[in-house]
C-alpha cells in the first residue's frame, strides 16, 4: 500500500503542469544560450554540445569538464513522458477539450520523430566534378576506418563506423580479416598507412549507393549586375547498376530529387562552379513531423475557433 | 464645437495627405518625367528616382542634401552629380559617425557628422588601404570600426559609381563627345575591317585608329564604372547595359540607341541650363519608352509615385496623432476625441494597406521579403487585430495599441531603409513565393500578434498604478484581449514555425535544423505556450499574466531582430550595429515595466 503510495505520488509530479512549465523554461534558455554560443562553436559543434548527449558539459579552467544543464535530449525525454502522463491522468472525452489533445498528440508525434530521425537519418554530403560520378557520399562530421585489400579484379574493403572505435577496446570481429585494437586515443584526422598486403584508411564515413550519379552541368546564376545568387541547379544522370534504370534530373534551391529513400539537396559549389555539392539524406522517419503538424495546426484552429464561438454567442446573448 | 472638432481634424488630415501627392519640383525642368526614366540597378529595374534618393540615403541616411537653408532634391542632385560633379563634390553628402573613421580624416565627433567629397578626397587611398584590411576579416569577426569603415569606403565607391553612369566624370559635353566619337568610328570601322595586319596601315590610318582605340579604352573603362545601366535591350533577348556598354556595341552595329541620344541630349541641356530643350528630350525619350515598354513605364510612374508621397511615413505621423488624440480623449470629450481618433486610425489604416499593397505589386511577391517589410507588415498584423478589438470592447484601448504599434513599426522599418532599397532581390534560396507567403508571413503575424498582447499588457500596468477609475469591468476586459491575442500569436507563431521546417525538409532534408531566426521564432512559441499554462495552471493571477506578457515583448524583439545580429545562419541579411543599442534599451525598458507590474502592491503593503 505504501508503495503504491509512493508510485502514485511520483506519477502526479511527472504528469504536472509545474513540470511542464519548469521543463519549458529550461528549454528556453537551453535554446537561448545554444543560439548565441553558434557563433563560436557554428552549427555542429552547438548541436553536439547542447542538444544530444543528456547533459551540457562546461569545460572549466584546468580542461575538466562538468555538467551545467540537462540537454535538449533529456528535457525533450522528460517533457514527452510528461505530456504521456498526463493524457493517461487528465484524458475524458470531452467537445470543448478536443482541439487541446489533438496539439498535445501532435506534440507527441513530433517528439518521437525528432527521436526517431536523431537516431535513424543520415546527412553526408555528394561533392561531384563536372562531367564526373559519384556513387558513395561522406559525412564528413563522422569517420571511420576502412580496411582495403587490393584484389586483381575488385577490392575487398571492410569498414568500422565510429561508434564502434571506442577507445581500448578490441575489435575481433570472425568477418574481419584480422583482430584490431583500437588505441588508447587517437585523433580524428584522414591517414592511411599499410600493414601487409592491406591498406588502412581513417576518413570520412561513406554510404555506398547501388547506383551513380553523375554531375552533366552546374549553373549558378547571379541578378544581373549584382552578386545576388540568382539560381543554383545540378542537372544530373542516373544510373542505377541494380534495376538498370537511367534518368535524367535537375537538382536546384527548393527542388530536390528522391531516389530510392535518399534525397538529393543542391547544398553548395567549389572551385569556381566546377564542382556541385550535393547533400544526402535519408530519413525514414521524415513523416512524423508532417503528421504531427497538421495534428497540432487542427487542434490549435479546433480549439481556438471553439472559444470564440462561445464567445460571440454570449456576447450577442447579453 | 465638439462635432466640429472631429471634421476639422479629419478634414486636416486628408489634405495633409492630399499635398503628398504635389511635385515637390517647382524647376522649369521636367523632373517628375526624368525620374521615371527605368535603369537596371541591383538586379532589378528600377525608376532613376528611386536610385536617386536610395543612393543619397545610403550614403546620408537622409533623401536629400542640406546646404544651409536650401534643400538639394534627390533628382537634382543626381542630374548634378552627372555634369557638375565639382560641385556636389562640394555637398555635405557623407554621414561618418565612427570616431576611429573620422580620425581617419582628421575630424573628430564634436566637428559634425556630414562631410563633402572633397573634405574626403585625400584621405581616400588610405580609407582604401584600410578597407582592404578590414575585408580579409571574417564578416562577422569585423570590429565596430572595421564596419564603419568599410561603409564609408562603400559610401564613395557608390558615389564614384554614380558619378560615371549616364556619363564620365569630366565629360564638358555629351553631345559633342557623341558626335567625335562618331566621325571617328565612321572614319575608322571600314580600317577596322579592311587591315588586320597593323603594318599595312598608312600613317593617318594609324591616327585615327589610334584615336578609335582611345574611345573603346574609355568606354570599356565607363562600362566597369557605372553603378546603374540605363540602357534598355534594343530587341527581345538582349539584356539591359550601362552606357559604357551601349557606345561599345557601336562597334558592332551601327544603330545608335535612342536611349544613348536623349541622355546625351538632357545631359547637355541640363549642363547648359537649357530647360527647353531639356524638356523636350526628355518627352521624346518618355514617348519612346511608354511605346516599347508599357508595363514598365507603367510601374515606374507608380513606383515614383510611392517614393513621392511616402505612404509609411504619412501613416507615421498619423498614427502619433492618433496616439495624442486617444489620450487626450481619456481626460477629456471622450466620445468625441475617441470617435475622432479611430476614424483617423482607419485613415492611417488605408494609407498603410495601400502603401502595404503597393510594395507587392512592384515586387511581385507577398509582403515580407526582408526585415524593412517584415516591420511595416508586422504592424499592419497589429493594426488589424487592434481594430478589432477596438470594435469589440470601445473604450480606445483598440485604438490605443493600434497607434502605438504601427508608430513604432513603421519608425523601425524608415530606420532599416537606410539600408539600401527595400524592394531588393530575392537570394536563390529565399526565391521561392509559396513559402515566403505562408511560412514568413505566418511568422510575422505571430510577431504582430505577441507584440500587440505586450503592449496591452502595457496599458494594464500604467492603467492600474495611474488611472483612478481603473475598475473591474475594464480589468477584466483586458484581461481577455490579452489572451485572445495570446491564442492568435500562439497560433500563427507555431503554424509559421512548423511550416519553416517543412521548408526545410523540401530544401535540405532537414525539418529542423537550428537556424537562430527558427530558434527564435520557436523560443515565442514556447513563452507563449509557457504563458497560456501557467495560467491555465493557476500558478499566475491576472498580474503575473500581464507581466509575463511583457516579457514576450522582449522573447520577439529578440527573435525578430536579436538573432540577426549574431551574423549566423540563413537569414542574416544586413547587420544593426546601432540596432543592437536600441534592442538592449528595450529591454531594460521592458523589464522595468514588468517590475512596476508588481510595483503597486509594494506600494500597498507600505
Amino acid at each position: 500500500m505504501n508503495k503504491y503510495l509512493k508510485f502514485r505520488r511520483i506519477f502526479k509530479t511527472l504528469s504536472s503542469l509545474e513540470l511542464t512549465i519548469i521543463c519549458l523554461v529550461l528549454v528556453m534558455i537551453l535554446i537561448f544560450s545554444a543560439t548565441l554560443d553558434q557563433v563560436h562553436l557554428g552549427l555542429y559543434g552547438m548541436q553536439k554540445k547542447y542538444f544530444e548527449g543528456w547533459l551540457v558539459w562546461w569545460p572549466l579552467r584546468s580542461g575538466q569538464l562538468i555538467p551545467v544543464f540537462p540537454s535538449g535530449l533529456f528535457l525533450s525525454g522528460i517533457l514527452l513522458v510528461n505530456l504521456v502522463c498526463a493524457h493517461a491522468v487528465r484524458f475524458r472525452f470531452q467537445a470543448a477539450k478536443m482541439g487541446i489533445w489533438l496539439v498535445h498528440l501532435g506534440l507527441i508525434v513530433l517528439l518521437v520523430g525528432a527521436g526517431l530521425t536523431h537516431f535513424l537519418s543520415t546527412e553526408s554530403q555528394m561533392p561531384i566534378h563536372v562531367g564526373g560520378a559519384a556513387v558513395y557520399s561522406e559525412d564528413v562530421n563522422e569517420i571511420e576506418l576502412a580496411i582495403i585489400k587490393q584484389g586483381k579484379e575488385y577490392d575487398q574493403i571492410w569498414s568500422i563506423p565510429e561508434a564502434r572505435l571506442v577507445p581500448g577496446q578490441i575489435l575481433n570481429d570472425l568477418l574481419l580479416p584480422f583482430p584490431i585494437q583500437v588505441p588508447m586515443n587517437y585523433e580524428r584526422q584522414v591517414k592511411s598507412w599499410k600493414v601487409k598486403e592491406y591498406e588502412l584508411v581513417v576518413r570520412p564515413r561513406r554510404y555506398y549507393n547501388d547506383y551513380s550519379v553523375t554531375l552533366q552541368s552546374f549553373t549558378h546564376k547571379q541578378y544581373l549586375g549584382t552578386t545576388i545568387p540568382k539560381e543554383f541547379a545540378s542537372r544530373v544522370h542516373i544510373k542505377d547498376f541494380k534495376t538498370g534504370e537511367v534518368r535524367d534530373a535537375v537538382i536546384s534551391m527548393n527542388q530536390p530529387l528522391r531516389f530510392r529513400g535518399k534525397t538529393f539537396y543542391q547544398a553548395s559549389f567549389a572551385e569556381g562552379d566546377k564542382v556541385s555539392i550535393l547533400q544526402v539524406v535519408e530519413n525514414p522517419s521524415w513523416i512524423f513531423p508532417y503528421v504531427a503538424s497538421i495534428m497540432m495546426a487542427l487542434g490549435l484552429l479546433y480549439q481556438f475557433s471553439w472559444h470564440l464561438l462561445r464567445y460571440l454567442k454570449r456576447r450577442s446573448a447579453v | 464645437m465638439k462635432r466640429w472638432v472631429s471634421w476639422i481634424v479629419l478634414l486636416s488630415a486628408v489634405l495633409w495627405v492630399a499635398y503628398g501627392f504635389v511635385s515637390p519640383y517647382h524647376d522649369a525642368f521636367n523632373l517628375d518625367d526624368f525620374g521615371q526614366f527605368p535603369v537596371l540597378q541591383g538586379g532589378r529595374i528600377k525608376p532613376i528616382d528611386t536610385v536617386a534618393r536610395n543612393a543619397l540615403l545610403f550614403m546620408n541616411g537622409k533623401q536629400n542634401v542640406r546646404i544651409n537653408q536650401d534643400k538639394v532634391l534627390p533628382d537634382v542632385w543626381l542630374l548634378q552629380a552627372m555634369v557638375s560633379p565639382n560641385i556636389t563634390d562640394t555637398y555635405p553628402t557623407f554621414r561618418i559617425d565612427h570616431p576611429d573613421v573620422l580620425a581617419l580624416i582628421g575630424h573628430k565627433l564634436d566637428d559634425g557628422h556630414a562631410y563633402t567629397f572633397k573634405q574626403i578626397l585625400p584621405y581616400v587611398p588610405m580609407i582604401e588601404q584600410q578597407a582592404e584590411l578590414a575585408r580579409k576579416v571574417e564578416p562577422n569577426q569585423r570590429n565596430a570600426y572595421q564596419r564603419a569603415l568599410l561603409l564609408t569606403y562603400q559610401r564613395l565607391m557608390t558615389y564614384f559609381q554614380l558619378k560615371n553612369s549616364l556619363q564620365a566624370e569630366g565629360w564638358r559635353s555629351f553631345d559633342r563627345e557623341l558626335m567625335s566619337f562618331q566621325s571617328t568610328l565612321y572614319a575608322g570601322k571600314p580600317l577596322m575591317v579592311a587591315h588586320a595586319d597593323p603594318n599595312a596601315l598608312s600613317a593617318q590610318d594609324r591616327f585615327v585608329l589610334d584615336g578609335l582605340l582611345v574611345f573603346y579604352k574609355k568606354y570599356q573603362y565607363l562600362a566597369q564604372a557605372s553603378f546603374f545601366s540605363p540602357i534598355p535591350p534594343h530587341q527581345v533577348g538582349d539584356e539591359w547595359q550601362s552606357m559604357g556598354s551601349g557606345l561599345m556595341g557601336m562597334f558592332k552595329s551601327n544603330i545608335l540607341s535612342p536611349a544613348i541620344i536623349s541622355y546625351a541630349e538632357l545631359l547637355t541641356a541640363f549642363q547648359d541650363q537649357d530647360s527647353g530643350r531639356f524638356n523636350r528630350a526628355v518627352a521624346s525619350y518618355t514617348e519612346y519608352l511608354t511605346k516599347k515598354f508599357p508595363d514598365v513605364m507603367f510601374r515606374m510612374k507608380l513606383e515614383t509615385y510611392f517614393n513621392r508621397v511616402a505612404p509609411f511615413y504619412q501613416s507615421m505621423v498619423l498614427y502619433l496623432v492618433v496616439l495624442l488624440l486617444v489620450l487626450v480623449s481619456w481626460l477629456k470629450w471622450p466620445d468625441v476625441l475617441g470617435k475622432t481618433a479611430f476614424r483617423l486610425l482607419l485613415l492611417a489604416f488605408l494609407i498603410h494597406t495601400v502603401g502595404l499593397g503597393l510594395r507587392m505589386y512592384l515586387q511581385g511577391r507577398p509582403p515580407v521579403t526582408n526585415l524593412y517589410s517584415s516591420a511595416v507588415f508586422v504592424g499592419w498584423v497589429a493594426i488589424v487585430i487592434g481594430i478589432l478589438l477596438e470594435r469589440i470592447h470601445k473604450k480606445g484601448i483598440g485604438t490605443m495599441v493600434s497607434a502605438v504599434i504601427g508608430f513604432l513599426t513603421l519608425i523601425i522599418a524608415h530606420h532599416l531603409s537606410i539600408q539600401g532599397d527595400t524592394l531588393e532581390m530575392m537570394q536563390a534560396v529565399l526565391d521561392s513565393n509559396f513559402w515566403l507567403s505562408t511560412h514568413v508571413v505566418t511568422i510575422n503575424m505571430g510577431y504582430g500578434g505577441t507584440f500587440l498582447m505586450g503592449i496591452l499588457a502595457h496599458i494594464y500596468i500604467f492603467k492600474s498604478m495611474l488611472s483612478p477609475s481603473f475598475d473591474e469591468a475594464e480589468r477584466k476586459s483586458l484581461k481577455s484581449m490579452v489572451f485572445g491575442t495570446a491564442c492568435f500569436a500562439i497560433f500563427f507563431s507555431l503554424v509559421g514555425t512548423i511550416l519553416g521546417g517543412i521548408w526545410a525538409d523540401q530544401s535540405w532534408g532537414r525539418f529542423w535544423g537550428w537556424d537562430p531566426k527558427e530558434n527564435g521564432a520557436l523560443l515565442i512559441v514556447l513563452w507563449l505556450a509557457i504563458i497560456l499554462h501557467a495560467r491555465l495552471a493557476g500558478l499566475v493571477k491576472e498580474r503575473g499574466l500581464m507581466v509575463m506578457a511583457v516579457f514576450a515583448n522582449i522573447v520577439t524583439a529578440f527573435s525578430w531582430f536579436g538573432v540577426n545580429m549574431l551574423g549566423v545562419g540563413l537569414h542574416s541579411y544586413g547587420f544593426m550595429d546601432q540596432a543592437f543599442l536600441w534592442l538592449v534599451l528595450f529591454c531594460f525598458v521592458e523589464l522595468f515595466v514588468m517590475w512596476l507590474g508588481f510595483a503597486p502592491q509594494i506600494f500597498k503593503r507600505k
